[in-house]
């Protein structure tokens, strides 16, 4: 998961993190989530959270943006969209290339569901702050 | 060589993204037009004649699947290729979209050359000429 989320934020957002960062140093502030829900031969829920900051960024990197000033909270959250469903796709196809899956569309809120825990965690430093991809079920094949 | 191009996405961001690359690239664009989904797709190339269409899969309304299906069954649009752009990589989504008339197969994330050798791979173009 951490390889298919440096893969997708270096190659098309032209974000380079810089190494593993410890979820448990990450304090809480103002950040940007979105959850992709997958089904098929797999199942869960995939996420990627990032602080408002860094959001704005790596928005800015994949608009063309020269400022990320001029990027709007609309642009923000579909591109952190983009990015979780990109993540998401990668690590699955990653996982089992010979599996089918189908991916929801992509939810944008500002924090982490309260009921959902983590399954899979992994945080990445940016830099200017610290992206965080986890999945918050465990995998299940469907019935 | 130019070419006329429709960028099938449900994403404002994607599509731009896209266009950029294309361009970047070093690729001669001389139309791209843009659609949300595989319906508003469709109801374009009744109005305009495109070389080449680069389509995601999951979109509202009508789908990737859906789309490249209509298009192969349509005397008209059947001779346009559609290249998928996809985050699913998997061999199973790829065999299936091509068994439904797809030409090519772009998966997310992807560099800009790799965007450049599908296309001019699917137009049959050499890009040494």
């Amino acid at each position: 998961m951490g390889q298919a989320a440096s893969n997708v934020l270096e190659t098309m957002f032209f974000t380079m993190p810089e190494g593993d960062a410890a979820p448990e140093l990450i304090a809480p502030q103002e950040t940007l989530c979105a959850t992709v829900h997958f089904s098929g031969e797999w199942a869960g829920d995939f996420a990627v959270e990032a602080p408002l900051l860094a959001a704005r960024e790596i928005a800015a990197n994949f608009s063309g943006a020269i400022d990320p000033s001029e990027v709007s909270e609309a642009q923000v959250s579909e591109v952190l969209s983009e990015l979780a469903n990109m993540v998401c796709g990668s690590t699955l196809s990653i996982l089992d290339r010979d599996c089918l899956f189908d991916l929801g569309a992509p939810q944008v809120s500002t924090h982490v569901q309260a009921a959902a825990v983590p399954a899979t965690v992994r945080a990445l430093d940016l830099g200017n702050g610290t992206a965080i991809v986890f999945s918050l079920a465990s995998d299940a094949v469907a019935s | 060589m130019s070419f006329r191009v429709l960028i099938v996405d449900d994403s404002p961001s994607m599509r731009n993204f896209i266009k950029r690359v294309m361009t970047a690239s070093g690729l001669e664009v001389s139309a791209c037009f843009e659609a949300g989904d595989g319906q508003e797709a469709l109801e374009l190339l009744d109005r305009e004649w495109v070389d080449v269409v680069l389509s995601d899969i999951n979109m509202p309304r009508m789908n990737g699947e859906e789309f490249v299906r209509r298009m192969s069954e349509s005397g008209l649009t059947a001779t346009i290729p559609v290249i998928i752009v996809s985050t699913d990589g998997t061999a199973l989504r790829q065999q299936h979209l091509s068994s439904l008339g797809a030409r090519g197969y772009l998966v997310k994330p992807f560099l800009p050359e790799a965007l450049k050798d599908v296309i001019e791979s699917v137009l049959g173009v050499n890009s040494a000429n």
